[in-house]
């Protein structure tokens, strides 16, 4: 579990408090039970060797951890607080957002964004097609960016207008729509499980060596944390034709 | 009223505490990322900000959940992969939109305090008992409320 020998007494400590930690979460996820047991096991460990003579600095390797004594071991379980108030925590949090930073962020702004992404992709596949056959075909073009800068979105499209106004298809339009749809999911994560960036492993065996059911860097859970067997893998790449970053939005167990 | 009784202003600390608390995670990430346990170190070092470390956790899993923090695993030197976590773009935003809103409030109450003579004074600490109020000071009214 760690690599701090804390004493028998200490020991036990820590196990009770891990046991009561586990048995009040029985009403999470199972996935979000074993992280936060995981999370808080390793925040212990880091405590304990913090605690360790030698290893008042959580960076630097355990030199002379030596046992701990109950006191100190108490004292570190103190401060992280009962097991039951964790869990009532995680309960509070969960239930519906109330008092979330995220309503701090201006809906109106969030809501038109939404539309104006919606309007956009509506014209791009649509007001082409639409306004040719009832307005002179050369104002098309002219009429598209017009459109689009009606609805705000001309200087983050203005290059993929141009480029489906010049194509002569639906095929084109529907890869425009395809590349809208990535934006939008990459900017709609916040960024979280994407890598815009060719990270330097792409190919070889993930250093993290985690295990993951929803994604690369964000639902990934150390395999020794989440009780899973080790289960070496690599990053699939996903290298988009139309954006200048390769988007590495899978990480799979790997099949050898 | 409840907010009259005795002990009401240590439940208003708490409900305070409880409401700022994603805010103050926010704003030390700000500057960079953090691994978890550095984080809650970080919190908890401050006086009054954080009663329960543990609880610190469900904190950073909703702010993944809202997307207002990422995380990414790191390899380290002394032991198994930490998570980091960051701020996201949505979750800059958010602590901006605070911290324009924590200011005003911040310095409405400070000057209700301040005129109410409840606050600390700011300026000449050895006033002796027969000095005027703060309410009496005309003169000093704003050198107090800077901070």
């Amino acid at each position: 579990m760690t690599d701090v020998s804390t004493d028998q007494a200490g020991a036990r400590l820590v196990g009770e408090y891990l046991g009561r930690l586990d048995a009040s979460a029985s009403s999470l996820t199972p996935e979000r039970r074993a992280e936060l047991v995981a999370e808080v096991r390793e925040h212990i460990a880091q405590a304990l060797q913090a605690e360790a003579p030698g290893g008042d600095s959580v960076d630097a390797a355990p030199k002379s951890v030596g046992a701990l004594s109950e006191a100190t071991v108490r004292n570190m379980l103190d401060r992280l607080g009962p097991p039951e108030e964790i869990v009532r925590a995680e309960a509070a949090y969960a239930d519906d957002g109330t008092g979330s930073a995220l309503n701090a962020l201006p809906k109106r702004q969030s809501n038109f964004q939404g539309n104006r992404d919606s309007i956009t992709i509506f014209l791009l596949m649509f007001g082409r097609v639409s306004v040719r056959h009832r307005l002179v075909r050369r104002c098309g073009t002219a009429l598209d960016l017009g459109l689009l800068a009606a609805a705000g979105s001309a200087g983050r499209h203005a290059g993929l207008a141009v480029r489906l106004c010049r194509s002569r298809g639906r095929r084109r339009a529907r890869r425009v729509f395809a590349i809208l749809l990535d934006i939008k999911r990459i900017r709609d994560r916040g960024d979280d499980n994407v890598h815009v960036r060719r990270p330097a492993h792409v190919g070889r065996a993930c250093p993290a060596r985690h295990v993951s059911r929803r994604g690369c860097a964000d639902g990934g859970l150390p395999v020794a944390a989440a009780g899973a067997r080790r289960a070496p893998h690599r990053h699939l790449a996903v290298v988009h034709p139309r954006l200048s970053g390769t988007i590495v939005n899978r990480c799979r167990p790997c099949s050898r | 009223m409840r907010g009259m009784e005795p002990g009401a202003a240590s439940h208003v600390v708490t409900q305070l505490r409880r409401g700022t608390i994603e805010y103050c995670v926010l704003a030390v990430l700000s500057g960079s990322q953090e691994y978890a346990f550095e984080l809650v170190r970080r919190l908890a070092a401050l006086d009054g900000l954080v009663t329960s470390e543990g609880t610190i956790y469900p904190l950073l899993a909703r702010l993944k959940r809202d997307g207002l923090v990422a995380t990414t695993w790191q390899e380290s030197d002394v032991g198994p992969p930490r998570k980091y976590y960051r701020l996201t773009v949505a979750g800059r935003r958010a602590l901006d939109s605070f911290a324009g809103e924590w200011s005003r409030f911040r310095d409405s109450v400070d000057e209700l305090l301040d005129q109410a003579g409840t606050g600390q004074p700011r300026t000449a600490p050895d006033l002796d008992a027969s000095a005027p109020g703060p309410w009496q000071q005309q003169g000093g009214q704003d050198d107090r409320r800077e901070h």
